[in-house]
């Protein structure tokens, strides 16, 4: 059995890693939303995004990431819209990019 | 007002006529209405619901799955064993009969749902053991209980085995569908199984299902931990057999604390008794 000191290491280092990897994280939702402005992204990319962001949503704040399962599940919740209706709709895009902001922000926060 | 089987109801799910709705199909008589007789024709044990919707002329799909849906509850259709077929873990062997929840169930999970939801709203997270005392599993004495820990988040993965391994679990990750197949097929039945819903090439409710109908996992409890936290998840979740339900993203000591409930290790404070475990 493990002491709590132990176990408390050990979820500093998770904790930590989790941190690390944000970046990444959020650069992959970033890369797929460019993916899906340029206009020839593979049929199931918005799910792809979708999960990315799920994934962010699920996460962040059982990470102490502060906003960032907020921002996350409200970017989620955009790119439903954007499945349903249409990547070319101004509004839609631009509403996504302002809750990508959003998550970059709650991402990159101390 | 909406029906709660509809969000029960999958495209690739496929459906036989019970006796009762021989019955009905075949009666001089009958009172209901011209959709779901019609669905009652063409459901043959063979199409899946995709399909047999595509056939309908003019019909939504909402409005075919909510017949689906209110044919079940009334009793005339049920999941057929070839739902197994339809399902693509091939390897899972070991399958009993299919179960479609009852109405009983439907009906509890819709109102612990509504609870959730409002719970949610409140707090950011809503659990729910749902498990009837009689079922409460018993720790083995001579080994450690073994969890499977469904998550494709490796990061979060690691946090959960982390955790377990300090209550005492040996936990075994799974991120895929061939890697659930893997943990799900090992001789030692698991203990607990955690189980996320959205995976990158499976889908929990699916997973859920497919082991509520193997014989030998279908009493392992089941808690789904995942981001999807509307109230037709909530009640996919519980009325397909999982044991609790903790939305995503969670506190710790929320999750630890069901665990210990549904293994009555909870002591003092944490102590709870089942089916009202609400945090």
């Amino acid at each position: 059995m493990k002491s709590e000191d132990d176990f408390e290491r050990g979820l500093e280092a998770i904790n930590e890693a989790f941190r690390r990897a944000l970046p990444e994280k959020v650069r992959q939702v970033e890369d797929i939303w460019r993916e899906l402005q340029a206009g020839h992204a593979a049929p199931g990319t918005v799910r792809e995004l979708q999960r990315a962001l799920h994934s962010l949503a699920g996460s962040g704040r059982t990470f102490g990431v502060s906003g960032l399962s907020e921002a996350a599940a409200a970017a989620e919740a955009c790119a439903t819209r954007i499945e349903s209706g249409s990547i070319a709709d101004g509004a839609l895009r631009s509403d996504f990019e302002r809750l990508l902001e959003n998550v970059r922000n709650a991402a990159s926060a101390p | 007002m909406e029906n709660p089987m509809q969000a029960l109801i999958a495209d690739s799910d496929i459906y036989a006529l019970t006796r009762k709705g021989e019955a009905q199909l075949r009666g001089a008589k009958t009172t209901l209405p011209p959709l779901a007789l019609e669905l009652l024709v063409r459901i043959d044990g063979k199409a899946n619901v995709a399909e047999l919707a595509a056939g309908m002329p003019a019909v939504a799909q909402n409005q075919v799955k909510e017949t689906f849906g209110t044919l079940v509850l009334d009793g005339m259709i049920e999941l057929s064993a070839q739902r197994n077929d339809a399902l693509e873990f091939g390897e899972f062997s070991g399958l009993a009969a299919p179960l479609a929840p009852s109405a009983g169930a439907v009906t509890r999970a819709k109102r612990e749902a509504t609870a959730g939801v409002t719970s949610l709203e409140q707090q950011g997270y809503y659990v729910r053991i749902a498990r009837q005392p009689a079922d409460r599993p018993t720790l083995p004495a001579d080994r450690k209980p073994h969890a499977v820990i469904i998550e494709d988040e490796p990061h979060l993965a690691a946090f959960l085995k982390h955790f377990l391994a300090f209550e005492g679990f040996d936990a075994t990750l799974a991120a895929n569908r061939d890697e659930i197949v893997q943990a799900l097929r090992q001789p030692a039945r698991p203990d607990l199984i955690l189980l996320d819903v959205m995976l990158p090439d499976a889908d929990g409710f699916d997973v859920l299902m497919k082991i509520r109908q193997h014989v030998a996992l279908r009493a392992v409890p089941v808690i789904m931990l995942t981001a999807k936290t509307t109230r037709e998840a909530v009640i996919k979740g519980l009325a397909g057999g999982a044991d609790g339900y903790i939305t995503k993203p969670f506190q710790t000591e929320v999750l630890v604390k069901a665990i210990k409930t549904m293994f009555g290790m909870a002591q003092g404070a944490d102590r709870d008794p089942w089916n009202t475990h609400e945090v």
